[in-house]
Order: structure tokens, then sequence, then C-alpha cells
């Protein structure tokens, strides 16, 4: 035994502690982040005002228009509509194996409810061993390649869950509303610190997210088709952020000063005055203002950063969120749904995606079916990917090629005990 | 075309030995009686043992009350469940053709994998089951072969004239083969007493 449960056991023991002292921290937090929360919603204006002056690292938010403390009941949900959703997973590049490559698995499913009822449910591999499939360059500085694993593998997969969408989407020729249902955040956060030129700016966002949402976009404009992406138990926590901002004691101050969260007023080892406001995600929040099926306001991110992926691409889908209580009958939760800006515009698309997630997530007990079906299409079990890794290695080698692994491979499979 | 391919595909073969074979439905809940004489490539003859509805991937159905009172309103409000599960049944291999001529013992190989499989229309029944021969085969093979043989010829008098001499030469055929049987015998006499 590798892992020494007794001296662990000794750690756990100061968990509960610790558990107790933050539950009831929380509480006290709470409380005053929801006064703030309802005192600043009749002033959206003045919100505003204070988080485009402000100087902070903090990602934020403001309402899109609806006052932000409300909730809304969910619209009746129409007898017939057609559920659609794409997901994925992949096998990385394995630096240990003996060839380079890696493999996408892209899972989609298309439900039809009411007089015809009707699944389809399927998935679709992709291998890609080709170096122009594996390596992302820069025309513009020859020395600049990126091996399309890891993160930007993800940012990939995120790519064709939305292409698989779209493609989808266009297909749809029921006449039906239809709910287009990806799962996750609508950001390519596989992005994340990776300078946005060559074929990473290329293949991933000009002629791959922005792409295909403007194909959706295209289908949707004269169909009712609405597009969200859904985030189960979520961490985000913009509102959260936003209501340090708006308790912050800068701008009362004498003479006022904007918000900059590089001078802020505390003691060395004091907590800071936002503190007091302070959650760790905005699902508290919403967990004390809806009842059972309602959505939150929908909301934009506020005060992003010109170098941010979001301002530089996305435009017309940039995200916009809302948050929902799970209906009555299924496990509770605070979701966060994520759309773009041209949908969170059309209230119709906005009831549209709120009256089909809460059946989806009825039928889902908890969780959108169709998502849930998709998912269940792309996942690459561990014996798959055994099996998978057999066939590499016996290709390979029927080649007449070396299918030798790395030692350190090897020695995972072949010890002494 | 004889009567043979006129009749309707039912299932596929998905799993295949000498003795027996096992068969995906094409329908849900699908699966012929238990009893059935089907017939697949060869043409080889088998008697459906048993049959089952269960997860496609391994995904273990779990039950939730709704609404639904059975199985086809139930299916329709959950419309990709019918891409979840499958239905499959098993059948004991008890003959085969030749040409023109049937055998009633094993064949020489075990019919193909993804073989289609067919019910065996009334006249092919009776044609089949004029030699009892097959009851040999019948009653050494199934965990049930006491039931799937009973119903089996409970099955096969409906498609003879004289329903009951057929049961009655039926009998006398179990008597000899379980002489030394007597409880295995009366159980099955019982169970398809005219």
């Amino acid at each position: 035994m590798t892992l020494d449960f007794e001296r662990l056991a000794r750690q756990l023991d100061d968990l509960a502690p610790h558990l107790r002292e933050r539950a009831e921290e929380g509480q006290a937090r709470l409380a005053h982040a929801l006064d703030t929360f309802r005192a600043w919603a009749g002033r959206p204006e003045s919100l505003r005002e204070r988080l485009e002056a402000a100087s902070t690292s903090w990602l934020l938010a403001e309402p899109l228009g609806e006052r932000m403390d409300a909730a809304f009941p969910a619209p009746p949900t129409p007898d017939e509509y057609v559920a659609l959703a794409s997901d994925g997973s992949h096998i990385d590049v394995d630096r240990h194996s003996p060839i380079s490559c890696y493999l996408l698995n892209m899972g989609r499913a298309r439900i039809r409810y009411g007089n015809r009822p009707e699944a389809d449910l399927a998935s679709q591999p992709e291998l890609a061993f080709e170096d122009e499939r594996l390596v992302l360059g820069d025309r513009s500085d020859a020395s600049r390649e990126h091996v399309l694993s890891g993160n930007l593998l993800a940012a990939l997969r995120s790519v064709r869950e939305v292409e698989l969408l779209a493609q989808l989407a266009d297909q749809e020729n029921s006449g039906l509303p239809t709910l287009a249902l990806l799962d996750g955040t609508l950001v390519l956060w596989g992005l994340a610190g990776k300078e946005f030129r060559g074929e990473i700016k290329r293949l991933l966002l000009d002629e791959g997210i922005i792409a295909a949402l403007d194909r959706i976009r295209a289908v949707a404009s004269d169909r009712s088709i609405t597009l969200g992406s859904y985030i189960s138990r979520p961490g985000g926590s913009e509102l959260a952020h936003t209501l340090r901002l708006a308790s912050c004691p800068l701008p009362q101050g004498q003479p006022p000063q904007p918000i900059d969260c590089q001078r802020c007023p505390r003691e060395a080892d004091d907590p800071r005055p936002c503190d007091a406001v302070g959650l760790t995600a905005d699902r508290p929040l919403f967990a004390a203002l809806l009842a059972p099926g309602e959505r939150s306001a929908v909301f934009r991110r506020a005060n992003l950063e010109p170098t941010s992926i979001e301002k530089q691409f996305y435009g017309q889908h940039s995200v916009a969120f809302f948050y929902l209580r799970m209906p009555d009958g299924v496990p509770d939760e605070i979701a966060r749904v994520e759309m773009p800006l041209w949908i969170a515009q059309d209230e119709q698309k906005v009831g549209l995606l709120h009256a089909l997630l809460v059946d989806q997530c009825r039928r889902g007990l908890g969780y959108p079916l169709a998502v849930m079906e998709a998912h269940e299409q792309a996942v690459i079990s561990g014996p798959e990917r055994e099996a998978f890794r057999r066939l590499l290695e016996g290709q390979v080698t029927a080649e007449g090629f070396s299918a030798a692994p790395s030692g350190k491979a090897l020695s995972k499979r072949a010890r002494w005990l | 075309m004889n009567k043979q391919e006129s009749s309707e595909i039912i299932g596929q073969v998905v799993a295949t030995n000498i003795a027996s074979f096992t068969a995906q439905s094409l329908e849900l809940e699908g699966a012929p009686p238990l009893g059935s004489l089907v017939q697949t490539d060869g043409p080889i003859y088998a008697v459906v043992c048993d049959a089952r509805t269960e997860s496609v991937e391994g995904r273990r159905p779990v039950a939730h009350l709704s609404g639904e009172t059975n199985l086809e309103s139930f299916l329709d409000a959950n419309p990709h469940l019918r891409h979840l599960l499958r239905t499959t049944f098993e059948a004991v291999v008890v003959g085969h053709g030749d040409g023109p001529a049937l055998h009633h013992y094993l064949p020489p190989s075990a019919t193909s994998i993804f073989a289609p499989v067919r019910l065996c229309p009334q006249e092919e029944v009776a044609r089949f089951s004029q030699s009892l021969d097959f009851l040999k085969l019948l009653l050494s093979a199934a965990d049930n072969s006491d039931e799937v043989a009973a119903a089996c010829l409970r099955l096969a008098s409906a498609a003879h004239a004289d329903r009951r001499a057929f049961l009655v030469a039926a009998g006398k055929e179990l008597a000899r083969l379980l002489a030394n049987e007597p409880h295995r015998l009366t159980a099955i006499l019982r169970r398809i007493r005219p």
C-alpha cells in the first residue's frame, strides 16, 4: 500500500471543524451578499458605471436588461419538440506510445418528443496522426509551433462539438421547437495563456468555433431553434465578484475614487473590506433567490480585458448566462446555462431554452437527458482505451515498424512483482 | 420463392455455436414465444429456449415510476430508450436441412454470425415435427429443457391437422426417451395434455 491511510486519517480529523467554521462564516457572508444584491438591483446604471471604471482582475457580470434579482418561472413546455446535443471525448497524444496520434470520439443525440417519438444516438471517431493535423504552426514565425495535445486538444474537441451541433441543427427539418445543447462553457478555456495567432487562430477560432456558431445563428434566424450550454454545479463567480465591487468603500471615500484592487484600503493581514460579501461562487446567491424550475435574470460578462478571447473574437457570440434551479421531483441543484448574446437578446429563444431545459432535466433526473446520452455515446471506456492501444501497436508492427513503447510505459506493464 | 424464404426475419444471430445460438430480436421485446421453431441460414432449425431484454452497453436500467401504464407509451415518452435496450433470444439447435432432406441431429457446422433468423411458418413446423427425433436434442439441452420441450410440443401440435394424434405420438416418444426418469416424464406430459 503506497497511500498511508493512518497518517491521512489524522489529517482528515481536522476537516470537520474546518467545515463547520466555514459554514457559519458562509451564512453571514451570504446574508450580506443578498442584501447588497437586492440593494443594487434597482440601480443597474450606477452598477455598470462602477464596473466599467474599475481596475480589477476579477471576472465580472452585469444584467442584460432584466432586474438582476428577478426570478422567472419556466414557460409551458411545447407538446412536441426536438432535443439535439453533441459531446466529445478524446485520447490524448501519448509520448510513450510508438506513434504520435490523438483520437476524438464525437457523440450525438437527437431525440424527438410528441406525436412521432424517435431518437438517433450515435458516435463518430476521428483519428489524427499526420504532422499537419498534430502540429499547429504559424506562417508569420517559422519557429512557432504547438502540438495539438493537452488543453489545445481539449479546445479542438470543444470546436468539434459546436461544429457537430451546427450540423445537427442544419439537418433538423421537423419544423418543431428545437433545443440545441452543449455541455460546459461556451468559451474555449483550453486557449487560456496561448497567443491567438497563426493556425491556432485560424483553425480553432475563425474557422472553428466562431464559424460554427455563425452557422447555428444562420439556421436559427428563421427557425424555432434555441442554443445553450449547460453547466452542472457551476463554479462561475462573476456575480459574487461583482458584489465585492458593489460593496467596495473606495468610491464612497472623500474624494470618491474609482475602484482599483491594487489600492485596496486594507491593513496588512486584515481581511479585505469586500470579504464581508465574498462568496466563492454565484450558486448560493441563486439558491436563495430561485424557486424550483425558475431561472435568474440573464447576465453578460462586464469589464472584460481587451485581450480576452471573448472580447477579441466572440462579438455577437459573447457569452451571456442565467442560473437555473432544478424543477421539483429531481435532486435540487443550481445549474448555469450559457448562451451566445444573440440568443440572450431574443426573449422567445430565452423562454424556449428555459422551458425545454426544465423538461430535459426532469427527464434526465437532474441533468439534460440529451446531453447525457450524447456523452454516453462519446465516452471512451478504460477497456476501449486499452483496445485502441493494442490496435495501434498491431497496425504498427504489421507494417514492420517497431512498436516498442517507452521504457517507462513498459515498466508499468512488465514489473517484477 | 419457397415458403421458408417468404417468412419474415425476426432477428439476427449475434453469438453462435454448433448446438445453440443467440439472436438479437429486430423489435424490442419481439422475441418469438418460448418453444417456437425458428430457422436460420443452412437451413438450421432451432427451438427458442430463452429470451431477455437488457441494456445495450451494460448500463443497468433503473426503475422510475411515471404516469405511463404500458411499455409502448413508456417508450414513446422516452424515445431514446429504444436505442439503449435490446431483446435477445436463445435457441437450441434441433436439426438441419440438406437439400430436400431434413435431419433431426446437429449440423456439421454452426450457423453463421449475423445470419438472419426467421420464424418457421406452420407448414414448415408440421414438416419438421413429423419426426420426433429432435426431442432427444431438446431434452438434453437447456437448463429448463422440460419446459422448453413441452412448450415446443404444444406449439407444434397446432400445426398438425390431428392435434391429438400428434401429442399422443409425442407422449410415446417422451416415454421412450425418459424411461428412467418418470418424474420428468410426468411433468412434461402434464404440460402437453391435450
